[in-house]
């Protein structure tokens, strides 16, 4: 039977799973795309989590919850697919193009993403500044931060 | 009442109304907002692919928190439900409080998980109160017929302390209630915005902010009222897609709890922010006699 | 056991595994009690509108039983009534039986109804769960026993219109609760079962949504002698049904806080059963079950379910909800699921869903438990001694369980263990025959 654990955070129990079906009945990306979590559970459950990380499916969760909230045995659908997500990871395979200058942003400035300008309905550009708000304010020791971070960082490639 | 304010890196970096209309409204209401002096993401974002990242950022800020002896307020669902989850892990797993402080005590930080957070949400609901609210009302939106998008991160997931009920949540309803105005339920009031696969799928993410803000068009209703800056970057900021991506209508009044709050205040517009919001907020102002 | 000591045995519960135990016991000479909490007897299966997997009308085989207790020399009936406290032990219990006035004379009332109707008092029924209401004096049900009035203290504002119209002057305000001291040579508890509240799946809408009903409100719906007289119209504007969904386990086969983790047993079939009756009201009712196992293990039960399938056009999706939802609109309920079959996840309109919800004890089982000395499990059924071969005794010698109240289990399963608890009671009570 398949080893995922989740390292940190809530519980995964592949193993109580029924296939009822009730996390894929309410997952809003079901309605979209392929992914259904009551197969990823069963998946992860025999094993199969290869199959799982080349499917793209990891990627299709919205991360509502629904699956995680009303699971008749708390098997934690949403957090299985967490940890595939860390799996994936791990194993050096090529993440979504969205970690790269999150992981940047996260080492340079402490948040994932640097203030930008935006406009008004009178499509006009204003920034934190122009709107009267602070800079905002990073780590003060930015170089033990970001060593700190950079030695959890994992996977990910900033 | 004070608080470390921590708008969070969507607020921060974009969603800057929210922060305009909460620095606004909430003194006034009598709860202070320090700022802290120094922050970082909550770490959320990184969570799924990088847990160790995520718990160490969390906990970073829980401990600075710590070390200003505040607690903390959050505007944003998904950082209350990241220090959330970091806290009941702590208490869990010793072995990860050890491992996080080893790398606070390089910064000279210490973490305990004891400090408290809230979302605005809790703060204007269970510590300001309903009647204080409606105290503060000047300008009464009687007469405005409102809808109410919690955020999943907010209900979910209701084993750990969550601010409300997952199922039939009610506080906002109750706040936008307390300022003269009246709620309206709808099909998907529980459905998730989108932003969670907005980057990784874009079209489909934003088609589920389409369906929601569908399902509040056909109820004839005024106006969404939002508590999440995620949230609002999808159902105020996506619009003019998601009609294209239907093919219908989706167009809906979207703003920030703290916005609507403000305008009941007497607060101007331009004070709250409403001139960065991008639905078309002024078919909700002129329903309150009120220009940009 | 020496056959020394009272020859009578108390029941406790009047449905129909009580009732089958107070006939075989009362049909081999010994005198029976039996005390029942409602102010009629029959229990759940008075409130159903057909048996499966037979189809029977339920009140038209359990009437007869009902009357024959009501008749039998050797059945002393206390209806309206409580056991309050048990001293002694197997052969010599003594039992205070506490009995709650009707304010009506047994000894006059006719039954006729008449006060019923001139009541200007109205309350929702429970029979009816809830669904439609009665008077604050009232006949329980149509085929009650004993047939007599009663007033609900609860609501009577003492108008007095029922003394004047009733013929028999039966009404009697003075009444006051009653204590009887009893003797019994052994007990058995037929306490039977409730539906748990099924808002605590508060995803599905109970309690929220108006056509969101559970399996037993809809039995009444369903039923001639119930507020729709068995007209299929939705509670929330009287539209005749077309479209309809059960969901199964409901708040049962869960582990989440306030569900129940064990089968029901029955409800995948009384699902089934109540599909087949609402095809049978109308063929052109599009009937959906909802299911993620169905439990069709006892005789006949699989040909039933093949029948509704095959014969009756019933709809068997291997899906559960996640959540259902309202059109405020029109009061019609959304379902998206995926069928796991499939792998299809689609949307469908209903208008009306029915929900099969855990069932539990009754909540009278603890503080009962404790007044005989018996122990429950942590759902709070009866532990037997052993539940596979001393089904029916309990760590009390001379104290008795049978039917739902010791767990989950359908019609014919309460009526063996009650012939089997009453046996029990019988070695006790006539002594070892040796």
């Amino acid at each position: 039977m398949g080893q995922l654990r989740a390292e940190i955070g809530l519980e995964i129990k592949p193993e109580f799973c029924t296939q009822c079906g009730k996390c894929s009945s309410g997952c809003p990306a079901a309605r979209l795309l392929d992914i259904r979590p009551r197969k990823i559970v069963l998946m992860a459950y025999l094993g199969m989590e290869d199959e799982v990380l080349r499917s793209g499916w990891l990627w299709m969760c919205s991360d509502c919850l629904a699956c995680e909230e009303r699971c008749p045995y708390q098997v934690g659908p949403y957090s299985i697919i967490m940890a595939l997500r860390e799996l994936y990871a791990e194993k050096g395979l090529r993440l979504p193009s969205y970690y790269g200058p999150l992981a940047s942003s996260l080492l340079k400035t402490g948040f994932s993403q640097a203030p930008i300008r935006v406009r008004t309905r009178e499509f006009k550009r204003v920034d934190r500044e122009s709107l009267g708000l602070q800079p905002p304010r990073g780590p003060m020791d930015m170089k033990r931060f970001s060593e700190n971070l950079k030695a959890v960082l994992g996977g990910v490639r900033a | 009442m004070r608080f470390l304010f921590f708008p969070g890196c969507t607020a921060q970096a974009e969603q800057y109304a929210y922060e305009l209309s909460a620095r606004r409204v909430l003194p006034e209401l009598g709860v202070e907002l320090v700022d802290l002096p120094e922050a970082n993401c909550c770490g959320y974002p990184i969570k799924a692919v990088s847990p160790m990242a995520w718990a160490y950022l969390a906990g970073r800020v829980l401990a600075i928190a710590e070390r200003e002896r505040l607690d903390l307020l959050v505007l944003c669902n998904g950082c209350h439900l990241s220090f959330y989850e970091l806290k009941w892990a702590i208490k869990q797993d010793r072995g990860l409080l050890e491992k996080l402080n080893e790398l606070l005590s390089r910064e000279g930080l210490e973490l305990k998980g004891e400090v408290r957070v809230l979302h605005v949400l809790e703060v204007l609901h269970d510590l300001v109160g309903v009647k204080a609210i409606q105290r503060a009302v000047k300008k009464s939106l009687d007469g405005l017929r409102l809808s109410a998008h919690y955020g999943c991160h907010l209900i979910r997931p209701s084993t750990l302390p969550r601010p409300d009920d997952p199922e039939d949540p009610r506080k906002l309803e109750e706040l936008i209630r307390a300022l003269g105005a009246s709620t309206l339920d709808y099909p998907a009031r529980l459905d998730c915005c989108g932003s969670g696969l907005a980057a990784f799928h874009g079209r489909e993410a934003i088609k589920m902010a389409g369906w929601k803000l569908s399902s509040i068009r056909e109820t004839g209703s005024d106006g969404l009222v939002v508590l999440c800056p995620f949230c609002m970057k999808m159902l105020d900021g996506k619009q003019a897609i998601a009609r294209r991506l239907l093919g219908r209508d989706v167009e809906v009044p979207v703003l920030y709890y703290t916005q609507l709050l403000g305008l009941a205040m007497g607060f101007k517009p331009r004070e709250l922010g409403l001139h960065l919001n991008l639905s078309p907020v002024e078919k909700l102002l002129s329903g309150m006699g009120v220009s940009m | 056991m020496s056959g020394g000591g009272s020859k009578s045995v108390l029941v406790i519960g009047g449905g129909i595994a009580g009732i089958q135990a107070a006939l075989d016991l009362a049909n081999r000479g010994l005198r029976v009690y039996l005390v029942e909490r409602q102010p009629s007897i029959g229990g759940r299966m008075a409130q159903l509108d057909k048996t499966f997997p037979t189809m029977d009308c339920a009140i038209c085989i359990l009437a007869p039983k009902m009357i024959e207790c009501d008749r039998h020399p050797n059945i002393e009936l206390l209806t309206n009534a409580e056991v309050k406290a048990v001293e002694g032990s197997a052969g010599d219990f003594r039992v205070r039986v506490l009995i709650r006035p009707r304010y009506v004379d047994p000894d006059r009332c006719t039954g006729c109804g008449v006060c019923t109707e001139r009541c200007p008092i109205e309350v929702p029924d429970e029979f009816n769960m809830g669904l439609g209401p009665r008077k604050a004096i009232y006949i329980p049900f149509p085929q009650a026993v004993p047939r007599l009035a009663l007033i609900d203290d609860r609501y009577c504002v003492r108008c007095g219109l029922c003394e004047r119209v009733c013929e028999a002057g039966a009404i009697d305000f003075s009444q006051k609760p009653e204590e009887l001291e009893l003797h019994a040579g052994a007990i058995v508890v037929a306490t039977g079962f409730s539906l748990s509240d099924a808002s605590v799946v508060g995803e599905y809408g109970y309690g929220r949504y108006e056509n969101v009903l559970t399996a037993l409100e809809f039995e009444r719906l369903i039923c001639a002698s119930g507020p729709t007289r068995g007209e299929l119209l939705r509670p929330s504007d009287g539209k005749k049904l077309k479209r309809i969904a059960f969901i199964q386990c409901v708040g049962s086969r869960s582990l989440r806080p306030g569900h129940k983790p064990y089968c029901s047993s029955v409800c995948c079939m009384y699902a089934t059963k109540e599909a087949i009756l609402v095809k049978e009201h109308d063929p052109d009712v599009d009937v959906v079950i909802f299911y993620t196992d169905l439990r069709a293990f006892g005789k006949g039960f699989q040909r039933l379910v093949e029948k509704a399938r095959e014969e009756y056009g019933v709809k068997y999706i291997r899906a559960k909800p996640s959540e259902v939802r309202e059109d405020p609109a029109t009061g019609d309920l959304l379902i998206w699921y995926e069928d796991t079959f499939t792998s299809e996840v689609v949307e469908k309109r209903f208008d009306l869903v029915i929900l099969c919800p855990a069932l539990v004890p009754s909540e009278t089982n603890r503080e009962l438990a404790k007044t005989l000395g018996l122990e429950v499990d942590e759902h709070g059924f009866f532990r037997a001694a052993d539940p596979l071969i001393s089904p029916t005794d309990t760590h009390v010698p001379g104290i008795f369980v049978c039917g739902f109240c010791s767990g989950p289990k359908d019609i014919s399963e309460c009526v063996y263990q009650a012939s089997c608890a009453a046996e029990r009671a019988m070695e006790v009570v006539l002594g070892a025959g040796r």
